[in-house]
């Protein structure tokens, strides 16, 4: 008995060793325009406006890949051929290069290239308040948690709110952007307008997802990076 | 072109003749540094839109003037 007790429990761990603690998730991310109205009614020239209204109608969806395994994660553009019309993007505009997520040493970190230069930026944890509400995406229970983030803008200081939607049924606090450290994977989440929702769910993979730690880029913190922008930006003649 | 001009010149001249320029004017560095400046400046009004989104939605707005 203890002998066949000890063989299931060998092939117990045999089974959980093929498959890697680790997975991967393809978001689409995409902008809430809401209605145009106020850009239609807007006392601006028509040229104005038709360059305005022609960018936010042709706005799609734009798909980021986040791997992760139990130390770290990775989240970026998935990448495509461009076959079409060049449009700008609203959401790319609002999610440019790569965010990394260090679990162990709590190391948040983007690497971005702005004004023609690479910048790695570490960015800090965020404040999650975690409530009971819930709601079913896909075959998951997932929990709401809300937070806030402050941005500098031409209208000063506001403060974006954001929602994540989390489940604990897939216990990688990982999310998308910089977004994490929740009681599990979140797999939607709302910045303002932008709308981020998981798309492709694949967990335990045979071989685990390795991931690279952004390296290259002038070392700055958040608060760095956003008044060397603010300097640029209000020096230049657009 | 100058017909719509007499027309609406008995209105308005000014706004009229911002009409005609925005009808038919052909794209112009200033002119359109103008509209993407003023295009930008909407946007970067909205929620939660960076200095650096503005700057980005600019050149865009700007280039898709020019062309």
């Amino acid at each position: 008995m203890k002998t066949k007790t000890i063989v299931v429990f060998l092939l117990i761990l045999c089974k959980l060793n093929l498959y890697s603690q680790s997975g991967q998730i393809i978001y689409e991310a995409e902008m809430r325009m809401g209605n145009l109205n106020d850009i239609r009614e807007a006392k601006i020239s028509k040229k104005t406006k038709s360059l305005l209204l022609l960018t936010f109608k042709n706005q799609e969806k734009v798909k980021y890949n986040l791997e992760f395994n139990k130390k770290e994660s990775i989240f970026k553009k998935v990448e495509k051929l461009k076959i079409d019309k060049n449009i700008f993007n609203i959401a790319e505009n609002k999610i440019k290069g790569i965010f990394y997520t260090n679990k162990k040493s709590k190391k948040i970190l983007h690497q971005k290239e702005s004004f023609d230069q690479l910048f790695l930026i570490t960015v800090p944890q965020f404040n999650w308040k975690l409530s009971q509400e819930s709601k079913k995406i896909g075959e998951y229970i997932c929990y709401k948690a809300t937070t806030t983030k402050d941005i500098e803008s031409r209208r000063g200081k506001s403060t974006i709110k954001i929602t994540a939607w989390y489940t604990t049924k897939i216990p990688f606090n990982y999310g998308p952007k910089d977004y994490n450290g929740l009681p599990g994977l979140i797999l939607e989440l709302q910045e303002g307008e932008l709308l981020i929702k998981s798309s492709l769910i694949s967990l335990f993979p045979k071989k685990e997802c390795k991931i690279k730690q952004p390296i290259k880029g002038k070392k700055v913190t958040l608060k760095e990076f956003d008044s060397i922008v603010k300097k640029i930006v209000l020096s230049s003649k657009r | 072109m100058v017909f719509v001009f007499a027309i609406n010149s008995s209105l308005n001249v000014e706004d009229s003749s911002i009409q005609i320029l925005n009808n038919y004017e052909e794209p112009s560095p200033s002119s359109c540094f103008e509209a993407a400046d003023r295009a930008a400046t909407i946007y970067g009004l909205k929620d939660g839109v960076s200095f650096e989104e503005e700057y980005g939605f600019f050149n865009y707005i700007y280039g898709l003037c020019m062309d």
